[in-house]
């Protein structure tokens, strides 16, 4: 069961304020979709604009499987020039 | 120089060798956007809307037409419909259908400059000739340009479909607000009144432009089997041709995008103004077409970096230790929702332990260009109003600013502005390189002041693709999707040198079109020599795994029994030592094997660390005319490693002398119609060489653990202190904050005066 903890502005757009889960999901993928079933539109958000970072590192491919302990944190991009 | 006198572990990594674009640079034969021909090749010129608002209801093309010489003339009537769409190009996502619209007007102007029709023909002559013929009917509508006049009760709204993001509920009207966002941690306001002093203000920025010394052009060609190609400067060719291909609807591979030399970018050749326009006059006149901005056409048309209000409340304790921080802002973004936003809010929170802290920005549309980045994008404004305020905190302490800083300072393990915690980042490292420097240790000249101000910026990874091959004689080509805007070229042959243990001039670097290699990310955020170079370094490795393999199998030993050494496969097999085979060697035998040696390596680069710096500055405020001369400065930047060093040092002058720019002169003035009144370099007054002093130089190296050579990015931190470390020193002279920007001279004669 993956701990998923959600910044700003996901958590008040998507979970009503909600800012922390439990969510079981084997991979990134799964956890996304997971999410995007309790509060449809997440998926694309967090696809556009949302990093998503497992055990304290950002995450470069989400479908490496998470260990059932996992924390994620879903934190906006930002933009560089 | 370098903070750190330690060996260098390194053959080439860290030496600085003669950079391989240099000859092509320095004698005019580099192509750069406005140089590139092709053959039949048509001049196009864009016609744009002299009203900073109005509605088009029609547009008359047929006396443009008609006149000689003129093949094509072209509205957004000629451009597919398009949807809102999130286009995910860069770091972040924007809507490609604001993008689309930007290029040509659609139903209203949104901007004076906003282009709404656009001709080509024989001659550049005949071309803007025509845009003479052509009659727009405009309906004139009220503009708004600050952010006052932009969120006030009554504006006219530039988007009817606008409704603040970030809100719940969703707003019932429209508005000129795009969005809001707020990070915070802890309790704010409780902490703030629990501080023993306090520092608050209002501060201003204006709107400021890159000022890249190359307009963007381009030439086009659309032919009519459906596959297009595009030569242009761009920061990222990937995302011209996927941003193009959209929004003409055209399948992305259809389209080819050859990367030209670019003349300076700094975040503001990220997206697309005339590419689709040329594609579309291509095609209705059958030939090529070649676009390129006039430099009045560069300043309205172009995205500055929006302008900003600030209002923040900072506390400390009285031994100062920072405890509250409260800040809202206001980002002036121009005529299309902007994406600065987070970068404002994680510039606040992201250099020192603050632990209740409350920032809360507001995206606000209004009537001039719509805006991009600036190296890092939302950074200076955020950094002015903060690092303005610890300054003040100090004075209120009597406590010394670079102490003030070290105590409150982030270091690694601590959260980041995200939560994270904070990797091998090297701030506290760049303040005590502050603190031992040669400037800190000067005492200030008579009648001159001081400033100092500190910087985070996050940096950024990203995908990128490269390719390394080896010919049959050893020589390297490495190539990668990247364009080159700060010497890419020369730190990724010094990494694959490095790699290879070959020498650097055996290495050379090209820039792939975009047929010719997979998908790279633009180079911004600091990304290239991390992320790109992360990839040359991986492909250098199987190069080596490959050669290894191919030598063990000529040696006639087993695999185990080779050893990579100085560019040679050599054998360490019993009683053979001492034989070995160089590249050429084998990559010269390539019938012999399963093919040539070469590598290609795709990956999306993680494991970035923020940038952290600190910059002083002097200055000597002229009491009669208000005139701010900074007489030296040093910019001190934690670099991870530096590849090349004077690139390096490049980047930190550049972005001390950008920024001190945008504190001291820069700004984008309107006339009472909302067309921009300094759209030239003679009005636009940019510092110049002879208007700065040398730029010192520090380079702090707390390498990053997730780089192969400790890289960390580097060249978007180095805008982020100049602000405030000018604001400081000035205010320090005046005797009072200076919370305005640009301080110019007759700002401070103003404040000079007691006004």
């Amino acid at each position: 069961m993956a701990r998923v903890v959600l910044t700003a502005p996901f958590d008040a757009r998507f979970f009503g304020g909600v800012g922390e889960l439990e969510i079981p999901a084997s991979d990134l993928f799964a956890l996304v979709r997971a999410l995007d079933l309790r509060a449809p539109g997440f998926a694309l958000a967090v696809e556009e604009g949302g990093l998503l970072a497992v055990d304290g590192e950002a995450a470069a491919d989400w479908s490496v499987a998470l260990r059932d302990d996992a924390e994620v944190l879903v934190v906006p991009r930002i933009a560089g020039g | 120089m370098n903070a750190q006198s330690g060996h260098n572990a390194y053959r080439v990594v860290g030496t600085r060798p003669v950079r391989p674009d240099g000859i092509d640079k320095v004698t005019g034969k580099a192509l750069y956007g406005p140089d590139q021909i092709a053959p039949n090749m048509l001049h196009g010129a864009v016609l744009r809307s002299p009203h900073a608002h109005a509605r088009i209801r029609g547009i008359d093309t047929s006396r443009a037409e008609a006149l000689p010489g003129v093949k094509a003339v072209i509205t957004a009537r000629d451009f597919p419909g398009q949807e809102s769409v999130t286009f995910k190009g860069g770091e972040t996502s924007g809507d490609r259908r604001d993008i689309a619209h930007n290029c040509m007007a659609l139903h209203k102007v949104l901007y004076a400059g906003h282009a709404v029709a656009a001709v080509a023909a024989t001659s550049e002559a005949i071309a803007r000739e025509a845009l003479a013929l052509i009659v727009v009917d405009l309906e004139v509508l009220p503009h708004v340009i600050s952010v006052a006049e932009a969120i006030a009760p009554g504006a006219p709204v530039l988007h009817d479909d606008m409704f603040t993001e970030g809100l719940e509920p969703k707003p019932a009207q429209a508005s000129n607000v795009s969005a809001t966002f707020t990070m915070a941690k802890g309790d704010a306001a409780a902490a703030m009144a629990r501080a023993a002093v306090v520092a608050e203000g209002r501060y201003v920025t204006q709107p400021v432009h890159q000022g890249y010394i190359e307009p963007q052009a381009c030439v086009a060609s659309w032919n009519s089997d459906g596959q297009g190609q595009i030569w242009c400067s761009s920061q990222g060719h990937f995302d011209v041709r996927n941003l193009t291909a959209g929004i003409l609807n055209l399948p992305i591979s259809s389209l080819r995008v050859t990367p030209l030399e670019i003349g300076g970018g700094f975040g503001g050749k990220t997206t697309v103004y005339l590419e689709p326009v040329a594609m579309v006059l291509s095609r209705k006149a059958g030939r090529p077409v070649r676009l390129a901005m006039r430099r009045e056409e560069v300043f309205a048309a172009t995205g500055p970096a929006p302008g900003s209000v600030f209002e923040v409340r900072i506390g400390a304790d009285a031994d100062g230790r920072l405890v509250a921080l409260e800040m809202e802002f206001w980002n002036q973004s121009g005529a299309y929702p902007g994406n600065t936003l987070h970068g404002g809010c994680a510039t606040a929170l992201g250099a020192y332990n603050i632990a209740d802290a409350r920032a809360t920005g507001w995206d606000v549309v209004s009537n001039f260009a719509d805006t991009h980045a600036y190296r890092a994008p939302g950074a200076p404004q955020s950094a002015f109003a903060v690092e303005s305020c610890i300054d003040e905190i100090a004075l209120k302490l009597g406590m010394d600013p670079l102490e003030l800083r070290l105590k409150n300072a982030v270091k690694p393990g601590d959260p980041s502005p995200s939560r994270l915690p904070h990797g091998a980042i090297g701030y506290i490292e760049c303040l005590e390189a502050a603190k031992a420097s040669p400037h800190w240790n000067t005492p200030v000249a008579e009648g001159e002041s001081r400033g100092i101000a500190g910087a985070f910026w996050g940096n950024y990874g990203g995908p990128s693709t490269v390719a390394v091959s080896v010919a049959s004689d050893g020589s390297v080509a490495v190539t990668t999707g990247s364009p080159d805007i700060g010497g890419s070229r020369a730190s990724m042959a010094i990494m694959a040198a490095e790699t290879l243990q070959v020498p650097y001039e055996s290495v050379r670097v090209a820039i792939a079109d975009t047929a010719s290699l997979g998908y790279s990310m633009v180079t911004g955020g600091s990304r290239t020599t991390f992320a790109t170079g992360k990839a040359v370094v991986d492909a250098c490795g199987q190069i080596i795994d490959s050669l290894l393999a191919r030598g063990a199998q000529l040696l006639g030993v087993e695999p185990g029994e080779v050893a990579w050494r100085d560019g040679a496969v050599h054998c360490m097999a019993a009683g053979r030592e001492g034989e070995k085979l160089d590249m050429a060697a084998i990559a010269g035998r390539v019938h012999q094997f399963s093919g040539p040696v070469s590598a290609e390596v795709q990956l999306n680069a993680q494991g970035y660390l923020p940038g952290f710096g600190v910059h002083i500055c002097d200055v000597a405020v002229d009491k009669e005319t208000g005139f701010t001369r900074v007489t030296r400065y040093t910019a001190i930047q934690d670099v991870g490693r530096a590849i090349h060093p004077d690139y390096v040092e490049g980047q930190l002058q550049g972005g001390a002398a950008q920024g001190i720019g945008w504190a001291l002169n820069e700004g984008y003035v309107f006339d009472g119609a909302g067309r921009v009144d300094n759209a030239g370099f003679l009005d636009y007054r940019m510092p110049v060489c002879s208007d700065l002093p040398m730029i010192e130089t520090i380079m702090v190296e707390v390498p990053n653990p997730a780089h192969p050579y400790g890289v960390k990015g580097v060249g978007e931190t180095s805008i982020v202190p100049p602000l405030a470390a000018v604001g400081n020193a000035v205010s320090r002279a005046v005797g009072k904050r200076m919370r305005d920007l640009p301080m110019a001279p007759e700002v401070v004669h103003r404040a000079l005066a007691g006004a």
